[in-house]
């Protein structure tokens, strides 16, 4: 059998050198200080991190804080602006304020976003770039652009897989334009080989999101660990509130809600009016 | 009142081929009597003449280009050479196809004096790289006459002047043949021996024609011409000397206009968001593209990799063979808001937005906006990016996921509700009524599922993911 050359070995990642470990990458607070401790410190502010799970379980809400550059969320729609950035002490080379200024790119999203929930997770709209190129290769030429240009903080772009060529131009990029790369990727193992600085396996849980991260530059990988969401989203947890199941077919609810619906009024579970148009 | 006449004897041939030295040799030549009307160097080098036939100077030089005499393109490069001119001096007058009239008297003074005036211009045409024939007077007609007799001299004494227009010979002047005819007849051979002749003398002999253009050249009689005046909005039209079927090829040419376009908007101190460049293909509709900046911009170097990246994405399915390029609505430049002392803001966001808009698309790069509706679809809309949002609606809503399907979907899995029912019930006055009951419900998957059920049926939607 043929010996596998040294650039074989390198492409498959299993050769380290010393001269590439330029320190520690700067982290940031996630906004979750179960997330932070775990990771000691914060998600990278500049690299890729490749995100897997399943969507709808909590992977956005996981990341808007940092997206956001505000810190932690109280309460849905409440931000907390005396955030845990301030409690940490493992802040980037940029001050909070530059962070808050910079844009978030989306590209390639599985769904449309909703424009509604953002502000209510800390994000400004004026803030958001939303990117819906035609193919795989725009898509990620435009992330490599978004990255390089440093006018973006943060990048999430959603593929199936990414070559490993691609990656390492996005984790360059990323580098030049101190930008971090949130790739979620699609296919199961996709992950595997690719040059990145952290990688997130997500899954759902009762309480919030459980979180693994198989594989990081800095550090150990990390089992699987959970993150509370309840004081958050109470309504996007399980507790041990009573729960009505949803019927499957001819059956409606026991309690129709009461409403004087045709004036456009907005109502909640208890009938509560909570706003009024038309 | 002094005048300075430009010619341009070879304009269609230096629009064309605008690089003189490494042009082949090259004519223009008129369709109608198969002559040639302009030379280039090389092409006169090996013996090719103004005015020879075609025949002629094929044998003459065999490796003769030859491209066919259009009026429309010279008189279309004097008025982009009139806006040059302009800049440098107030009163341009067209001579179409290929002369420019000049006011000088009013200009000197700015251009602190006559010698210095005549320098600057010269200097522009010579950056223009055309060439030209000059003549100077104390008319329109004199300057034109002695531009045609080759004096090439910027002078503004008035009595060489005289002794140069007497010493013109007849057929200069641009009269018809019958009067020329007439005044050989009478002995008449230089223009020094008509001007002696009165007027008054002159009107009783020849026709009123003849009067006039001597009143005129002279100044008795004044020549009431119409001033040039720049055109509001940006337009060049160029056609190349051959075609071009690969997109790269015109970057070059496009630099060149972008260049005529910086300093288009610099002159005006202004700026365009928007540049509309069309391509000409051979039989086939011109090809129109927008390219847009996200901010206005007047600099060429930074419009170029937003032209590059457009034509990137064009493949062309004719060769083309001519290309303009529009800007229409100039825009006053703006000052940035960065003060001196404040650094440099990291990254250049409207120039990463132009960039992706450029290869991408205008619609696929947006931003997202929040319009005071309670129907969830139509809450949402796109914007242009970077935009100012309008203030969010003032009450407070329930919790919304983060992915909207674009078109809710039958779902039929199970699911355990959460949260609700959120009934929104609304739209009864645009024709698109709803009456829905939201609930979060999470499935067997564990995805938190935003769904909706219509009263009184049965059928479950998915609206959106809680991501």
């Amino acid at each position: 059998m043929q010996q596998p050359s040294l650039e074989q070995l390198e492409q498959q990642q299993l050769i380290w050198r010393g001269r590439e470990s330029s320190g520690p990458v700067a982290a940031r607070p996630s906004g979750w200080p179960e997330l932070d401790r775990q990771l000691g410190g914060g998600l990278p502010s500049r690299g890729v991190i490749t995100v897997q799970g399943p969507t709808g379980i909590g992977e956005l809400r996981l990341l808007w804080p940092f997206l956001s550059g505000r810190g932690a969320l109280s309460g849905h729609g409440v931000l907390s602006d005396h955030s845990v950035l301030s409690g940490h002490g493992a802040l980037s080379g940029h001050s909070e304020h530059s962070e808050k200024d910079r844009l978030v790119a989306l590209i390639a999203p599985p769904y449309p976003l909703n424009a509604e929930s953002l502000p209510g997770a800390g994000m400004d709209l004026k803030r958001l770039l939303l990117v819906q190129p035609g193919t795989d290769r725009e898509a990620l030429w435009a992330a490599e652009q978004c990255l390089k240009s440093g006018a973006c903080q943060a990048v999430c772009l959603w593929q199936d897989r990414v070559p490993l060529v691609q990656a390492r131009r996005l984790q360059l990029a990323a580098r030049a334009g101190e930008s971090a790369n949130f790739l979620f990727l699609g296919a199961h193992n996709a992950a595997a080989g690719l040059p990145v600085d952290l990688c997130l396996e997500l899954s759902p849980h009762p309480h919030g999101i459980a979180v693994s991260v198989p594989r990081r530059k800095q550090g150990w990988a990390l089992s699987r660990f959970v993150v509370a969401m309840t004081d958050v989203w109470p309504e996007l947890t399980l507790d041990t509130r009573p729960r009505q199941r949803a019927p499957y077919s001819g059956f409606y609810p026991a309690s129709e809600p009461r409403a004087n619906t045709d004036t456009g009024a907005r109502i909640e579970v208890g009938g509560e009016v909570r706003g009024e148009a038309g | 009142m002094l005048w300075l006449y430009f010619e341009f004897p070879r304009l269609q041939l230096e629009t064309q081929y605008p690089d003189r030295d490494k042009a082949p040799p090259l004519a223009v030549v008129k369709e109608s009597d198969n002559r040639l009307v302009q030379v280039n160097e090389p092409a006169s080098q090996q013996g090719v003449k103004r005015d020879m036939g075609l025949a002629t100077a094929a044998t003459l030089c065999r490796d003769i280009q030859l491209l066919p005499y259009k009026a429309e393109l010279e008189v279309h490069r004097l008025h982009e050479l009139a806006q040059e001119l302009y800049a440098l001096s107030g009163e341009v007058v067209l001579d179409e196809p290929c002369g420019v009239w000049l006011g000088a008297t009013n200009m000197v003074k700015y251009h602190n004096g006559f010698d210095n005036y005549c320098r600057n211009i010269e200097l522009l045409l010579q950056h223009c790289r055309l060439s030209y024939r000059l003549g100077c007077g104390y008319s329109p007609l004199a300057a034109q006459l002695l531009a045609r007799a080759h004096l090439n001299r910027a002078e503004d004494d008035p009595e060489r002047l005289r002794e140069h227009i007497g010493r013109c010979a007849l057929p200069l002047s641009g009269l018809p043949d019958k009067t020329l005819e007439k005044l050989k007849r009478l002995g008449l051979q230089s223009l020094d021996a008509l001007l002696a002749i009165p007027l008054k003398e002159l009107a009783r002999r020849f026709d009123a024609e003849l009067v006039q253009y001597i009143g005129r050249l002279t100044g008795q009689l004044k020549h009431p011409l119409p001033f040039y005046h720049p055109p509001e909005h940006f337009h060049r039209y160029r056609e190349l000397p051959h075609e071009l079927d690969n997109v790269r090829l015109l970057v070059p040419w496009l630099e060149q206009l972008l260049q005529e376009l910086e300093q288009f908007l610099q002159r005006r101190d202004r700026v365009v968001e928007r540049l509309e460049l069309r391509l000409y293909p051979r039989e086939a509709e011109a090809l129109t593209l927008t390219i847009g900046a996200a901010r206005g911009e007047y600099r060429a170097e930074q419009w170029r990799p937003l032209v590059e990246l457009t034509l990137e994405n064009q493949t062309l399915n004719a060769p083309v063979y001519a290309l303009a390029l529009e800007a229409r609505e100039l825009l006053v430049k703006e000052d940035g808001e960065r003060d001196f002392f404040e650094a440099p803001a990291r990254g250049d966001a409207p120039q990463l937005v132009a960039r992706l808009q450029a290869r991408l698309g205008r619609e696929q790069v947006r931003g997202l906006c929040v319009r005071d509706d309670f129907r969830p679809a139509i809450a949402t809309a796109l914007t242009s990016p970077l935009s100012a949002t309008d203030p969010l609606p003032a009450f407070t809503l329930g919790l919304r996921p983060s992915f909207l399907l674009s078109r809710p979907q039958p779902y039929r899995q199970p699911l355990e509700l959460i949260e609700g029912p959120e009934r929104i019930a609304t739209g009864w006055w645009d024709g698109e009524p709803q009456k829905r009951d939201y609930y979060i419900a999470r499935n067997s998957e564990g995805q938190w599922c935003w769904v909706f059920r219509e009263p009184r049926e049965a059928v479950w939607f998915l609206q959106g993911y809680f991501g």
